[in-house]
């Protein structure tokens, strides 16, 4: 019961969408940096960024599945896979 | 004015005596006693009619009134416009021995608008009391009772003394009453079974009266039955025996009608006031008291009540003279069960009494009925007697024939075994209930008014928050299934429900962010409400706590990002304030939850990208903050709200592209809440609302690229570290640090700072996977904990 008690809830969306929103960012930060770096960092930067939209995109997904997924965060979404599929 | 000793001394002697009698009796007494001294007798009557208007539970003994007055003891001050808190003093009702009792009225109309203000004499204003007093104020002002008068507040004036705020009750002592509309028997048992259901739910809630006596038992002109003052006698007790004796004597009570162990000093119990209940009954029906007296010595009163044996109530009628207002008609209705009744309550041992109230005012409906009565040890003879009294028809009949005789013995016996039975059950039931009570009355001291008010806004508290939310689910678990039909038992689950569902998911306060069981916590005591004013729609306390409810379950809807019923409920919510309002409209209290509540609903339009319609409720939100600010200028939940309504405007003015108006809204909502930081620095509700200013603040320069927005996130990430340095268990502030972080990570980035930008966003991701992987994990457990 007790660990029941003290469990940070499911219903805890905001702390999901965060996540993804620091996902995105991070993803897109480094894609700014791989725009700008030599060549060796870029390829670095890109992959970290493919791995942060592809986080971003997972965990957006998490929050579709728990019915909160807000109109932003839908555009959010579209704009990630746009994005992180041209990438590929 | 002091009078001549002598002169003092006789005018004392005069009231103090008249004191003790009333209508026709008094009189002439009066006219005897001052007879061919028409100066006495005016002073005399003067004082008296003092009295009159006395309806103070610090009844000072006879004469004390007078002795004040006369300016013989240490005049308290006069009266001045003392601070009393939210009450304001009209005028002064009387004095007796404790105190001053006036009439007041809330200074900002928000309640009643006549109270009883009832202010402590100084001397009583001990450490000691004034701890009782704390303690004890709250428990005693949820006595919610149609016969009791409600202790409405409490608390200490500007120059420290003690003071109690009482509904007022304009209305006669029960024994004036009685006597002035020349009662029956029967009518004045109905009445006194209405005084024996009040005192039996007081003890119910373990509350004893302990100064029963009729100038504490009005009855309006309408013959409503109010009961005075109860629980003040406790809490103008000691705790320790010794000092309870030592406060018997500060006291200097009425002795009449205290039982021979509270004149012993020894403990009280319920059945102190079933013996005081008794020595009113007896007076009740006969006019008289229970022993023969022949000064006012309190050492021969303390004698006759532990010694001596009282006269049977039908002879003690008969001492009465006829022509005295309180004599009763018929002195024979008195023989047999009500003499043993009035009797069995006067005993001299506690334990040879009615075990309860409850018990003694049933053995009078019994007696009303015509039933065989506890009091009465039941002979067949006895027995036999009532069943034909009760059926004088059938028997006369059944007389004929002898094999009806055995029938109506059998019938006979089987009515008292019944009674016996019932009243076995009614104890058995009675001490269920106490128990409850006892239960409920533990979790809502420890949960509701001691513990959580202390903790809920303290930094550093989660770890004792979570604790108290597992004292409290077990007390719940115990009492839920029991609360049935009782009405007091299931408001008191709705609240203790609503405080869990607070240190659940209030974003208010730090919490535990569990939504779906704040959720559901809320939903029950949301059930348990409606259901209760279904049944008194006239309750309008209940209407406001449901208010606050489906107030809750907005902000919770909210948090879990399911707007359309955060707006339903916040609309449902407003709809009841507004209510309320109209009924009240000075209410400082609904105003302000009315206002939040507007606040709410322009939170949920925002978010439901009604951007328009959200800017016209945050305009409404300032206008009713500021319309409160001039009442209560310094009102920090009045200043919050304000700060929070200019916070929400700014951001939905950013959102409109109304930059420069959306600056100026967040500049007054940050320069309010440093304010209020400044002035509360131990309030992490309000440190909380000025990080989230910031954080909003951050946003809206943002949307103009204007380095201004790092610089509030900084200030943001200020706070919030240090909210969770202080307490590490608030993931609610473990989840706003991150958050923070991440927006310092894209506020570096807008300012080519991005490998800086990059470290920040490593750190918020990091600490949020830590809190939704706990999460993940923690559902798991859930799982398997469900299903084992």
């Amino acid at each position: 019961m007790f660990a029941r008690l003290v469990a940070a809830d499911p219903a805890d969306n905001a702390s999901l969408r965060d996540l993804a929103n620091s996902c995105g960012a991070l993803a897109q930060t480094h894609q700014e940096m791989a725009a700008q770096s030599t060549e060796a960092a870029a390829s670095s930067h890109r992959q970290l960024a493919q791995q942060k939209y592809e986080e971003a995109i997972k965990t957006l997904h998490q929050l579709e599945a728990r019915g909160a997924l807000s109109k932003f965060d839908r555009k959010s979404l579209e704009k990630m896979e746009t994005t992180a599929t041209g990438r590929k | 004015m002091k009078q001549p000793p002598e002169r003092a001394a006789r005018l004392l002697e005069v009231v103090t005596s008249a004191l003790e009698l009333a209508g026709a009796e008094r009189r002439a007494f009066l006219e005897q006693a001052c007879a061919g001294d028409a100066a006495v007798r005016a002073e005399v009557d003067s004082l008296l009619g003092q009295e009159e208007h006395v309806r103070d539970f610090i009844e000072a003994p006879p004469g004390a009134v007078a002795a004040q007055a006369l300016g013989m003891d240490d005049a308290e001050e006069a009266f001045v416009s003392r601070g009393f808190g939210a009450y304001r003093p009209i005028r002064e009702l009387g004095r007796g021995g404790l105190g001053t009792v006036y009439l007041a009225a809330r200074a900002d109309d928000a309640y009643e608008k006549e109270v009883a203000l009832k202010l402590l004499r100084r001397g009583l204003d001990t450490d000691d009391i004034l701890r009782r007093f704390r303690n004890e104020r709250q428990i005693l002002a949820r006595l919610e009772h149609p016969n009791i008068a409600r202790l409405i507040d409490g608390g200490t004036s500007a120059d420290g003394l003690p003071f109690f705020v009482m509904e007022f009750v304009a209305g006669e002592p029960l024994t004036t009453y009685c006597a002035n509309r020349n009662l029956s028997t029967n009518e004045k048992l109905q009445l006194f079974r209405i005084v024996c259901a009040a005192v039996a739910y007081a003890h119910q809630h373990l509350v004893i009266h302990r100064d029963l006596k009729p100038s504490n038992i009005l009855v309006t002109p309408d013959g409503e039955v109010k009961l005075l003052d109860f629980g003040i006698a406790k809490l103008l007790g000691a705790e320790d025996e010794a000092a309870f004796q030592t406060m018997t004597e500060l006291r200097v009570m009425t002795p009449e009608y205290a039982s021979p162990e509270q004149v012993r000093g020894e403990n009280i119990t319920t059945a102190s006031d079933v013996y005081s209940l008794g020595v009113i009954l007896y007076e009740l029906l006969t006019g008289a008291k229970p022993y023969r007296l022949t000064s006012r010595n309190a050492d021969e009163i303390s004698r006759a009540i532990t010694e001596q044996e009282p006269d049977r109530p039908s002879s003690a009628a008969t001492r009465v003279p006829k022509n005295q207002q309180s004599a009763i008609k018929n002195q024979k209705s008195l023989r047999g069960d009500l003499d043993n009744i009035v009797l069995m309550a006067l005993r001299k041992e506690p334990a040879r009494r009615y075990a309860s109230v409850a018990q003694f005012s049933d053995d009078l409906r019994r007696h009303l009925e015509g039933l065989p009565v506890l009091a009465r040890k039941g002979t067949l003879c006895y027995r036999a007697g009532k069943f034909i009294r009760r059926h004088r028809a059938g028997v006369a009949a059944v007389a004929l024939i002898a094999l009806s005789l055995i029938g109506g013995i059998i019938a006979t016996a089987w009515q008292a075994k019944r009674a016996t039975e019932e009243a076995k059950i009614a104890k058995q039931e009675r001490d269920r209930a106490e128990r409850r009570f006892a239960d409920v009355r533990h979790l809502s001291n420890a949960l509701l008014f001691e513990i959580a008010p202390k903790i809920e806004r303290l930094e550093g508290a989660t770890e004792a928050r979570r604790a108290l939310l597992a004292q409290s689910l077990k007390y719940l678990d115990s009492l839920a299934g029991e609360a049935h039909q009782d009405r007091a038992l299931q408001s008191e689950l709705a609240a203790a429900y609503e405080k869990i569902g607070d240190l659940q998911g209030n974003p208010t306060n730090p919490n535990l962010i569990a939504l779906g069981d704040a959720l559901a916590s809320y939903e029950k005591a949301n059930a348990i409400r409606c259901a209760l004013l279904a049944q008194n729609p006239g309750d309008a306390e209940q209407r406001r706590l449901l208010a606050n409810n489906y107030r809750s379950l907005g902000d919770i809807h909210y948090q879990t990002n399911e707007p359309t019923a955060s707006l339903q409920n916040s609309e449902a919510a407003l709809r009841l304030y507004d209510e309320l309002l109209a009924a009240q409209p000075a209410s400082t209290g609904l105003r302000l939850a009315q206002a939040r509540t507007i606040h709410d609903l322009g939170v949920c339009y925002s978010t439901n990208g009604k951007k328009a319609e959200s800017i016209a409720y945050f305009q409404k939100t300032i206008a009713a903050a500021e319309a409160l600010r001039e009442r209560s200028p310094n009102d920090p939940a009045v200043l919050a709200l304000l700060a929070d309504g200019h916070r929400q405007l700014g951001n939905a003015l950013s959102w409109e592209l109304r930059q420069a108006p959306a600056e100026k809204e967040m500049a007054d909502a940050v320069a309010i809440y440093e304010k209020l930081v400044a002035a509360h620095p131990g309030d992490i509700g309000l440190r909380t609302g000025l990080y989230q200013t910031f954080m909003m603040t951050s946003n809206v320069y943002e949307e103009v690229n204007d380095p201004l927005a790092h610089e509030y996130a900084l200030k943001a990430r200020g706070i919030i570290e240090r909210m969770v340095e202080k307490d590490p268990a608030n993931l609610r502030a473990r989840q706003q640090l991150a958050k923070t972080y991440s927006r310092l990570g894209v506020t570096l980035a807008n300012l080519g700072q991005r490998t800086e930008s990059i470290a920040y966003l490593e750190k918020a991701v990091a600490g949020l996977r830590a809190i939704t992987q706990s999460e993940t994990r923690n559902h798991r457990s859930r799982t398997i904990s469900r299903s084992a």
